[in-house]
């Protein structure tokens, strides 16, 4: 275990040289994949109890905030999101009368903390229930990536507690 | 949940999926918080008999060859060990975080030993008679140094210490006289003997 003095930054040979748009640092790690005997539980475990959930992906080198943010090159901590998404790349929440729109990100909390983020693959609205049907992409963990609704996920990332989207109003 | 039938279930296919759901190390503490085996073992860890079983499953986890190609297969479990040890506030908790050093393929057990500092407390006597400084080798040198064979031999001789009351490990070890050319031997041979300083003469 080589002391790494701020791990997953400049002087970390495991980390890609990751930047947001503000010129941020963004402190990432290189993963090696899971095992295939691991990642074959991790796929049962994903898909049990859960019909609407499919695999995409049983990739393990990175974990949700490295899809969205490192194009599925790398694993980012969780808690870097706020400085990525709002100071960094400048997205914005969702204001109240807005809807979730394809490419926006949904934000999971888990006691009020951060747990999980994933990508909005197709938002409509559903008239016979007056509500929208949303459709998310997310790395899980180390486990795979999933298309899913967002209610079918692990406990562990909680809810759905806001989307973010960088999109820009019309001139 | 027994010790052995926590250790089971912490290395296990299920147990490393689920703590792999995690995205980083505050998320997959958390969720091994909630991990029975875990807790189970996490109880018991404040006996010394399980401190002693617990750096003995980590060893044997350390010494399995992985994959190149993969994460280490007990790469949580290994890290959860490490945990636990320090979480206790173990002696043997600094020698299984150096221990690491030598592994490949890790990820969780080297996220949570940088996150963790070693705090034995020096002031407690029950954790001096487990110290792994103690057992420091003398004659470690930058050649001769190495940390995997001084952790197999700590657990060499915890193993045949078994039948003995562990109180006695600290007086054995500070008599014991482990020489250069012992330790290159013991070396070679994959074994070392611990020679008291009277034993020698």
């Amino acid at each position: 275990m080589a002391l790494i003095i701020g791990r997953g930054g400049e002087g970390d040979p495991q980390s890609l040289p990751l930047y947001t748009r503000s010129r941020t640092r963004i402190p990432n790690e290189l993963t090696l994949e899971q095992h295939p005997d691991i990642m074959r539980e991790a796929i049962r475990l994903a898909l049990a109890g859960r019909p609407n959930v499919r695999l995409r992906s049983a990739a393990s080198h990175y974990n949700c905030m490295g899809l969205l943010f490192a194009d599925r090159r790398t694993a980012i901590d969780v808690d870097a999101w706020e400085e990525i998404i709002r100071e960094g790349d400048g997205y914005r929440p969702l204001l109240v009368d807005e809807t979730p729109r394809e490419g926006d990100v949904a934000i999971y909390r888990l006691n009020g903390a951060v747990a999980h983020v994933a990508l909005v693959l197709s938002a409509r609205a559903e008239l016979a229930t007056a509500s929208m049907s949303i459709v998310l992409l997310s790395q899980w963990g180390f486990d795979g990536e999933y298309i899913h609704p967002p209610t079918e996920v692990p406990e562990l990332y909680g809810a759905v507690a806001e989307y973010w989207t960088d999109r820009k109003p019309r001139p | 949940m027994t010790a052995p039938e926590a250790i089971r279930e912490i290395e296990g296919k299920e147990f490393a999926a689920r703590l792999n759901l995690a995205s980083d190390l505050r998320m997959f503490l958390a969720a091994a918080e909630h991990e029975e085996a875990i807790s189970s073992l996490a109880r018991l860890a404040s006996d010394r008999r399980y401190q002693e079983l617990l750096w003995e499953r980590l060893v044997r986890a350390c010494r399995l060859s992985p994959d190149h190609r993969y994460r280490h297969p007990l790469d949580a479990a290994i890290g959860v060990y490490v945990w636990l040890l320090n979480r206790v506030s173990s002696p043997l908790y600094p020698v299984a975080s150096e221990l690491l050093r030598r592994v490949e393929n890790l990820m969780w057990a080297l996220r949570i030993a940088r996150s963790l500092s070693p705090k034995p407390n020096p002031a407690d006597e029950s954790s001096r008679e487990l110290s792994p400084a103690s057992a420091t080798v003398d004659a470690r040198r930058p050649n001769t140094s190495d940390t995997v064979t001084l952790a197999e031999v700590l657990w060499t001789t915890l193993q045949r210490e078994k039948t003995r009351p562990f109180l006695d490990f600290e007086r054995r070890a500070q008599d014991a006289h482990w020489s250069e050319s012992q330790w290159r031997q013991s070396r070679k041979q994959g074994d070392f003997s611990v020679t008291s300083a009277a034993e020698a003469a």
